[in-house]
């Protein structure tokens, strides 16, 4: 598999025309996927994710921007003519046919001879473990056969690249973690590119090669997840992708080095995105498990969360509010509310994000 | 309450039926197999039910197609002018259904403009199948699009996607998804039309030739022989199987109808296919509203036109001469029309509230019984009522209640289901809540149920008094000199060859129409008292 654009969208616009005006959804996006790769596109919704993955598809025209799959340009191209695999959020599978018929049909669409349908179609139904499942119709499928129905159906016309629409959202809770896996698997298995939307960052951070993170129809940042959750270039990344501690303070250069000042502490700084002034404001984003507590101390302890595993608190002190995370521990009780406590920050793990027009929230 | 109801719909609808139904017994069963004997031993009567199913079907496949595809095409692709289109559409629903007849003769009659005016023919070829099938066509159209429509909007747009993503083009998931899905729907609609045709009466009475249909011939035996046991025994062989075909519609493809599509509708149509497409869908759906314009302007026009075919100066006379006795019975149809309105409303929705909610023992006999006018052709219901109301114990003949009960009995149907319907739908926690707080349940059904019912019980009302200013077959053996209505007084006019008085009385009756449900409620707005 090459590790050439195989999808590339070069400033990609897309605006309605609704009731109230126009809207845009798709705003100058650009993007390119790799050869293999599984990219998710993440992002609230009305962020114009499914958007996007529709202009790729072709079932929307772009508004202005070009698209172009393998090399080729396909802006003008009919959805028909595209190649391209789509697995719809309620998998879209043909109600009258069985299992079989739906995934011969685009080979049948190609004129395909009727033996080489039947092998093409046993060997993908094999693969996905659906082969006692042919005759069978959609409605006699559980949620998560459907699933795989849809996806054999997507990749039985070896699409150039493979299109889910928030495939695990219509799911119960149980059931998503399995298929999350299975896709993955049969993904890489099939060595295919991938195009993934969902809003959900667990599934986004658990699948992906790299995740973009979308918002009001542009990327605020493109990533592998290690990258996003620890490095964000922007508060809505830091925010979108976990639960964060998100806090104004300012950065100095000392001896040509910068230094984060917070909570009366000076610290080296490891880790930052935007320009670097001396004396500039910066936001520093802390995961709640970089912080530990001690007691005693100056805060106090504002509410307290017991998960089992982790223990979450909100703990405040010198006015500002920190969450913390920490594992549980069978010998030690857990903080109650009003508890006195101390906070230690790892202070080699906080990311800044550096430079002016940034709109700082409240921590 | 179910008791006063199973006596008035037996009173009303069951005992008239079943009257009906013995007439031709009334003289003696040897009586009884002899006409029933005569009439299917004789070679015209074969020849009518021959005619009486190939119009039907005819009409019923032809309507089907053309509502198809306009329905196809409107929810398909971006037509210009969606709005002017669909109230073009829905002017046949509101129009009695000869009314397309006369502008078929005024058309392309022995005097027609376009055969005679244009072409010079003096021709009689309108009379007959095609023109019968094309009247009908049209005044059918808008039911059958309606009900098309709405499957076609429902059906799921991401199936239909997900073709066009395996290299489907628009013909091939017309064929492989699109027709597959909705062929319960389509088959819905064909026999819909197909009963619609059977029971009309006013087409054939202009348009027939010499095409007798059976809804004619009922006709012809009451009001030109006074045969009553042959008329009952005409209208017995309608019935049967017209009671047959309507279960099948409503009990069977209906249901299956919308199980096979699910979901609710869209209105994001599914806007793939090449420009050449949607061009192709504007000029065909902009075709058949051009032509239901050109029909209605037939009309108008003739309205003002002195001696069509022969004089075409202007003349305000249609209207002189119509507006001396016309007006009364547009003020009498308009009355009557309302009253039975009413009673069908206030009827329906406690049997609404009787079956859907509190779900009683034997609701469905209600149902049952307020469903069979409609699932009997318009012609046997009126022909049954006049039977039943002309001799004792009740003699109603010539009097206005008899009109009304017939206008009640036709529409009872639609409201009964839409009450049904909508108060099945209701989550029981509501009025058990309600309950809970100490309200009787007449309290509950007046504070909680009537506010909720009220959109279902206007657009009923709406529904139920239009069809009741248009209807004809099921009122022409009620009416009296006393008390006309329009829709016979227009059929009298044409057929006695004052074209120009109908159409002027046409033009009125369509106008009055057009003000009761014009500020009620628009006619896209009104459209959902259909599906």
């Amino acid at each position: 598999m090459s590790e050439s654009k195989a999808v590339s969208l070069t400033r990609l616009t897309k605006v309605f025309d609704t009731a109230t005006g126009p809207l845009q959804v798709v705003a100058e996006f650009t993007l390119d996927v790799r050869g293999g790769e599984l990219l998710t596109l993440l992002g609230p919704s009305g962020s114009g994710k499914t958007t996007v993955l529709r202009l790729v598809a072709g079932l929307e025209r772009p508004s202005a921007g070009a698209i172009h799959i393998g090399g080729v340009d396909v802006t003008h191209q009919a959805a028909a003519d595209r190649n391209v695999g789509f697995v719809f959020q309620n998998y879209a599978l043909f109600p009258h046919l069985n299992v079989f018929d739906n995934v011969a049909y685009p080979l049948r669409l190609r004129r395909t001879l009727p033996a080489v349908v039947r092998s093409q179609v046993d060997e993908i139904l094999d693969r996905l473990g659906l082969h006692t499942l042919a005759g069978r119709l959609p409605s006699q499928l559980s949620g998560g056969q459907q699933q795989r129905v849809a996806l054999s159906r997507a990749l039985v016309m070896q699409p150039s690249v493979l299109l889910f629409d928030e495939p695990l959202s219509n799911l119960d809770a149980g059931l998503r973690a399995q298929v999350r896996a299975e896709i993955r698997r049969i993904q890489r298995a099939f060595g295919i590119t991938a195009i993934y939307v969902t809003h959900d960052q667990a599934e986004a951070m658990s699948l992906s090669d790299r995740v973009a993170v979308m918002n009001a129809g542009r990327i605020e940042q493109v990533d592998t997840p290690n990258e996003l959750y620890n490095r964000p270039r922007t508060v809505f990344v830091a925010t979108f992708v976990g639960k964060v501690n998100v806090i104004p303070g300012v950065i100095r250069h000392a001896d040509s080095r910068p230094v984060g000042m917070l909570l009366g502490q000076t610290f080296a700084l490891r880790s930052w995105s935007g320009p670097l002034n001396d004396g500039g404001q910066a936001v520093f984003v802390i995961r709640p498990e970089r912080v530990d507590m001690q007691t005693p101390g100056a805060g106090r302890v504002l509410q307290a969360e017991y998960l089992g595993a982790l223990e979450e608190y909100v703990v405040e002190l010198e006015g500002v509010e920190l969450i913390v995370r920490r594992l549980a521990h069978p010998e030690r009780a857990p903080l109650a509310e009003g508890d006195r406590v101390g906070v230690v920050i790892d202070h080699a793990s906080v990311h800044a994000i550096c430079g002016a027009g940034e709109a700082v929230p409240r921590g | 309450m179910y008791a006063l109801l199973l006596v008035l719909l037996g009173f009303g609808v069951l005992y008239p039926v079943l009257t009906l139904l013995g007439a031709p017994f009334s003289r003696g069963l040897e009586v009884a197999t002899g006409v029933f004997g005569a009439l299917l031993r004789s070679r015209y009567y074969h020849g009518v039910l021959r005619n009486t199913v190939v119009l039907a079907s005819v009409v019923g496949a032809i309507t089907t197609i053309v509502a198809f595809a306009a329905a196809y095409a409107t929810s398909r692709f971006q037509i210009k002018g969606m709005r002017i289109l669909e109230n073009i559409f829905l002017l046949p629903t509101i129009t009695p259904p000869f009314f397309f007849a006369m502008s078929f003769i005024l058309l392309f009659g022995r005097r027609g403009l376009v055969t005679y005016g244009l072409l010079d023919q003096q021709t009689g070829a309108i009379y007959g199948l095609p023109g019968l099938a094309l009247a009908q066509t049209v005044a059918f159209f808008p039911f059958a699009y309606l009900l098309l429509r709405g499957l076609l909007l429902r059906l799921d747009a991401s199936v239909e996607e997900a073709a066009v993503t395996m290299g489907a083009r628009p013909t091939h998931v017309l064929r492989d998804v699109i027709l597959p899905l909705l062929l319960p729907g389509i088959g819905s609609a064909f026999l819909l039309v197909f009963l619609d045709s059977l029971g009309d009466l006013g087409a054939p009475l202009l348009l027939s030739g010499r095409y007798s249909v059976l809804s004619s011939e009922i006709y012809l035996a009451i009001i030109g022989r006074f045969d009553i046991p042959e008329g009952a025994a005409l209208a017995i062989l309608l019935v049967v199987p017209a009671i047959g075909l309507f279960v099948i519609q409503r009990g069977y493809l209906d249901r299956r109808a919308l199980a096979s599509v699910g979901g609710r509708a869209v209105q994001r149509p599914v806007t793939l296919g090449s420009p050449g497409w949607h061009l192709a869908g504007t000029v065909l759906v902009w075709s058949i509203a051009g032509f239901i314009v050109v029909l209605y302007l037939s009309i108008g026009l003739a309205s003002v036109t002195r001696l069509w075919g022969v004089d075409f100066s202007v003349t305000w006379n249609h209207y002189q001469s119509v507006f001396k006795d016309g007006l009364m019975i547009l003020r009498a149809t308009l009355i009557l029309a309302g009253i039975a309105a009413l009673l069908s409303a206030v009827l329906s929705t406690v049997t609404g509230y009787l079956v859907g909610h509190l779900r009683i023992t034997g609701g469905w006999l209600l149902e049952a019984l307020s469903t069979l006018p409609l699932a009997i052709p318009g012609t046997v219901v009126g022909l049954a009522l006049a039977v039943a109301f002309g001799r004792d114990p009740v003699i109603l003949t010539g009097t206005a209640a008899l009109i009304v009960i017939g206008l009640v009995a036709r529409t009872l149907s639609y409201g009964t289901r839409f009450a049904v319907v909508a108060l099945r739908q209701l989550d029981r926690s509501l009025t058990e809540a309600s309950a809970v707080m100490g309200a009787t349940d007449w309290q509950t059904f007046r504070g909680l149920l009537l506010p909720l019912l009220r959109p279902a019980i206007i657009s009923s009302l709406i529904f139920n008094f239009t069809r009741n200013v248009v209807t004809f077959s099921a009122i022409i053996f009620l009416v009296s000199p006393r008390w006309n209505l329009m829709t016979p007084a227009i059929i009298a006019a044409a057929d006695s060859g004052r074209l120009g008085d109908a159409a002027a009385l046409s033009v009125l009756l369509i106008a009055a129409v057009l003000c009761v449900v014009g500020p009620t409620a628009s006619l896209v707005r009104y459209r959902g008292g259909f599906v």
